[in-house]
């Protein structure tokens, strides 16, 4: 079943079974895990709300209720979350917002051409957005079962990205959950209300509503809806390849598998499309850098003021990147089952040796499904054990993360006590690195990362093998000079100077998890 | 249903294990390629070579045909020397399904790899469930009837349960654990202990020098499994400090007697032609010694095992040496180096002539 048919009756079907389910599970409870369930959300409701008077009614009412209003009163927040969540797909305005992003681009490359608007090169989305993976087999899996995508993440850009290339790459469309914050943007709310996305407030964080957002997932891609969600579960703050994965969400999909057998589906298999997102800059590094070394760990869930809602930081960041011919480098990875197993051409999943496996037997105990929280949790670590190792073989060297990754160890290495913290209060930005030995230097980092990606462990793409240390530095200083309010890099003579260490840290740590540090030290 | 638990490897541990489970009156099919030994174990219920005076029990089936141990288990114990642990897991892997459990019983690291014995299960067959048992299990007391106890360790709360409720008597005592790679190594690295512990008792040296030899071993155990994700209190349990010290005292440790056969002045492929055991210590050893140069691990007491080993070193100076490395603090906590006293204290305190 792909997007195109969730109309009214589908989408009120959901909207439902979700309802049911989580009602169903939370009407088992004892009364004071009810009790509990019912004072945390409350708690979490008056604090994001602020109806401070509301909520204490409220609390008052269910103080002094029967069990069963008690039920009823959760049941009614069950239902307001079910459909405050749910999306919307318009098919017509699907397939005129891909058509949309063609002139846009136009637009972006040509502002002084207007008239050249419409007579648009449909081409520019590829020439733009670089696709690679096997993409026919994907679309052949597609029609075998129910596809999940899950990408990295560095930029709120991801999920329109993510969109645009489903659509040129000829991917049925995808339900998404996107952060209510995103919807505020009225244009962009506008479009995200039709197409497939649901809406997820990060301000709600405790459990009952947390269940039912998993719900949904679970119970969409069981009804056979395509998927995609972060599985990192926010932007990468850091900048580098994700390093824990949200295992609540990613275990809807062996949720939904098991379902899917329960009910003898014809098509019960659920497909793991890992997605690795790649570009030269990011929109909102500064931001995103900022956060996660205020608060290392603790960073903000939700933050509303970044580039992303700046108009102008937008368009400048497009528009350059455009005229840079720097591409957005999309790989679809080789599909995987709900318990991180390969899967073969017919869509069957296969062990490390190609031999085929009955996946259903993974959840059944002498022949019959048995349930089971603590196997599945195993299984979906297992599943994110083998993604975030996918997500490190198909990560793509660029010149920006190459020049940023030599230059920051070049730093670190002469001050090897220091963490990113004293080296930002420490660092002296008047002293220049001699262009001589980063061109050194970065040729054999070089070395190294050409023979990880021959044994599989990165992507180092064939055009940059073909560049010199030379030509790489002035592709990365000619990127990084174009967007970012502060160099991050620049050249004076025979010379590179550090405008921006944060920044250089940043697109540093997307090379970090490949032990290039350690193969580097002495040698730097 | 299927009640029958499969044993892979009929060698000490194997036989010994089949013949625990069977006395909580199941039913074992042990598995052995040798087709004289299916043979012994079906008509005569012995296994002379590697349990000699052990009574194997009625309810042991002994066969050659992994298929059918596939087919009729769904737990499945793996007990074969490391060396061809991975052959054999690829054997078994043509013929399991996800539903079934396999446990290793093996203590070792593979050598090419690195790997430990439930990442080659995983590897080599397509079962997610799996898990490692280790404890002070030597053999030849356990068929005796002294008490002991083991540690099965799974990700998997159903493997525990599974494997408990199969070994699990009033002889014999099982614990549960999650940290599967600090169990695994505890046992994989007690074996290169063992081996210093034969020497020093080979070499007559007094309960000091055990004593000593055994609390820096696992320290020294605990710091490789730190380095390697595990949980260091992991190592004060059964399959750590239980296991060490179990093989390190007993005369019918495999390692241990190794050691004192070389202390004794024979050489390693003398005692190996001699023996039809596995000495699982002597290759464990290669792999320790690798990794440890390779992530820069203080690891004195292997690298020393392995100059014995590997290099010819002699054994005093090997102990020599070991007496003479950097002094620090005991506990591990202390970062700190005193290594700039060492060499004073060396000097001011030679070790005498008369022991080297």
């Amino acid at each position: 079943m792909t997007l195109f048919e969730f109309n009214k009756e589908k989408k009120k079907e959901l909207v439902e079974l979700v309802s049911r389910r989580i009602f169903d599970s939370y009407s088992l409870k004892n009364e004071p895990d009810l009790d509990q369930t019912l004072e945390e959300m409350i708690y979490w409701e008056k604090k994001r709300s602020k109806k401070y008077k509301y909520w204490d009614q409220y609390k008052e009412q269910y103080l002094q209720s029967s069990l069963e209003t008690k039920k009823e009163l959760l049941k009614g927040s069950i239902d307001h979350y079910s459909h405050q969540i749910v999306g919307n797909f318009n098919p017509t305005i699907y397939h005129l917002s891909a058509k949309l992003i063609p002139p846009f681009l136009n637009l972006l490359l040509d502002a002084l051409s207007l008239k050249r608007l419409w007579h648009f090169r449909a081409s520019i989305v590829n020439e733009n957005i670089m696709m690679t993976g096997n993409l026919p087999f994907i679309r052949s899996l597609a029609t075998r079962g129910t596809l999940v995508f899950v990408p990295t993440h560095l930029s709120n850009l991801d999920s329109i990205l993510m969109g645009t290339a489903l659509y040129y790459a000829d991917l049925p469309p995808v339900m998404y959950g996107a952060g209510l914050n995103l919807f505020k943007n009225k244009i962009i709310g506008f479009f995200m209300n039709n197409l497939g996305a649901y809406k997820v407030d990060r301000l709600r964080i405790h459990q009952l509503y947390k269940d039912v957002l998993k719900e949904y997932a679970a119970s969409s891609i069981q009804l056979g809806f395509h998927n995609l969600f972060f599985p990192g579960g926010t932007r990468s703050r850091s900048g580098s390849v994700e390093k824990k994965l949200k295992l609540g969400l990613l275990g809807t999909s062996l949720k939904a598998y098991i379902r899917n057998l329960e009910e003898s589906k014809l098509t019960p298999n659920i497909y793991i499309i890992p997605v690795n997102l790649n570009a030269h800059l990011t929109l909102e590094a500064e931001t995103l850098i900022g956060d996660f070394l205020a608060a290392t760990g603790q960073s903000r869930y939700i933050i509303e003021n970044d580039e992303f809602s700046k108009l102008g930081r937008l368009y400048s960041y497009f528009k350059n990147l455009m005229h840079l011919n720097s591409k957005t480098f999309v790989h679809f990875g080789d599909p995987l089952d709900p318990f991180g197993n390969k899967v073969n051409s017919d869509g069957k999943s296969i062990d490390y040796h190609g031999r085929v496996i009955d996946i259903s037997r993974y959840v059944k105990r002498e022949g019959v499904i048995v349930h089971d929280d603590d196997r599945d949790q195993n299984y979906t670590k297992e599943l994110a054990k083998m993604l975030m190792d996918v997500f490190h073989c198909n990560n793509r060297v660029l010149s920006t993360n190459l020049v940023a990754f030599t230059l920051y160890e070049m730093i670190a290495n002469r001050y090897p006590d220091f963490d990113i913290y004293k080296l930002l209060r420490t660092y002296t930005y008047h002293k220049a690195i001699p262009l001589k030995d980063v061109y050194e230097k970065l040729e054999r980092v070089r070395q190294f990362l050409e023979q990880l990606s021959d044994q599989g462990r990165i992507i180092y793409a064939h055009y940059l093998k073909k560049l010199d240390a030379q030509d790489i530095v002035n592709e990365a200083l000619k990127i990084f000079a174009s967007y970012h309010q502060r160099r991050t890099v620049y050249r004076v003579g025979d010379e590179l100077w550090v405008g921006d260490l944060l920044l250089l840290y940043y697109y540093h740590n997307r090379l970090v998890g490949y032990n290039l540090e350690d193969m580097l030290k002495g040698t730097l | 249903m299927k009640k029958t638990i499969g044993v892979l490897g009929s060698g000490n541990w194997g036989t010994t294990l089949a013949n625990l489970i069977a006395q909580r009156g199941q039913s074992v099919l042990l598995w052995s390629r040798n087709p004289s030994t299916v043979q012994e174990i079906n008509h005569s219920k012995t296994n002379q070579k590697y349990t000699p005076g052990l009574k194997i029990l009625d309810s042991i089936h002994a066969t050659s045909s992994m298929k059918e141990v596939a087919e009729s288990c769904e737990l499945i114990f793996v007990v074969v020397p490391s060396k061809v642990f991975r052959e054999v897991s690829q054997e078994l892997g043509t013929y399991v399904s996800g539903d079934q459990i396999l446990v290793s019983g093996t203590k070792g690291i593979e050598n090419k790899t690195f790997r430990m014995m439930c990442d080659i299960l995983k590897e080599e067959t397509c079962c997610k469930k799996v898990g490692a048992l280790s404890g002070p299990n030597i053999a030849t007391e356990i068929i005796q009837g002294d008490p002991s106890g083991s540690v099965i360790a799974s990700h998997y709360n159903e493997v525990i349960e599974r494997v408990m409720g199969a070994l699990q008597q009033p002889l014999f005592k099982m614990y549960g654990n999650k940290d599967v790679k600090g169990v695994e190594i505890g046992g994989a690295l007690k074996n290169i202990i063992a081996i210093a512990s034969g020497i020093a008792t080979g070499l007559h040296l007094g309960n000091n020098s055990k004593a000593f030899l055994i609390s820096r071993g696992i320290v020294e155990i605990s710091r490789y499994g730190k380095f390697f994700g595990a949980d260091p209190k992991t190592f004060f349990g059964l399959s750590g400090i239980g296991d060490l010290m179990a093989t390190c005292y007993s005369e019918h440790s495999r390692n241990n007697t190794f050691g004192r056969k070389l202390a004794s002045g024979q050489t390693m492929d003398d005692i190996l032609k001699a023996s039809n055991m596995v000495i699982e210590g002597i290759y464990t050893v290669q792999a320790v010694q690798a990794l440890a140069q390779k992530f820069n691990i203080f690891m004195p007491i292997s690298a020393g095992i392995y100059r014995v080993l590997y290099e010819n070193a002699n054994l005093k100076e090997v102990i020599r040496d070991l007496m003479s490395v950097r002094v620090t603090y005991e506990s591990e906590d202390f970062k700190e180096d005193v290594s700039h006293i060492t060499h004073m204290l060396v000097n001011k305190y030679p070790i005498p002539e008369h022991f080297l």
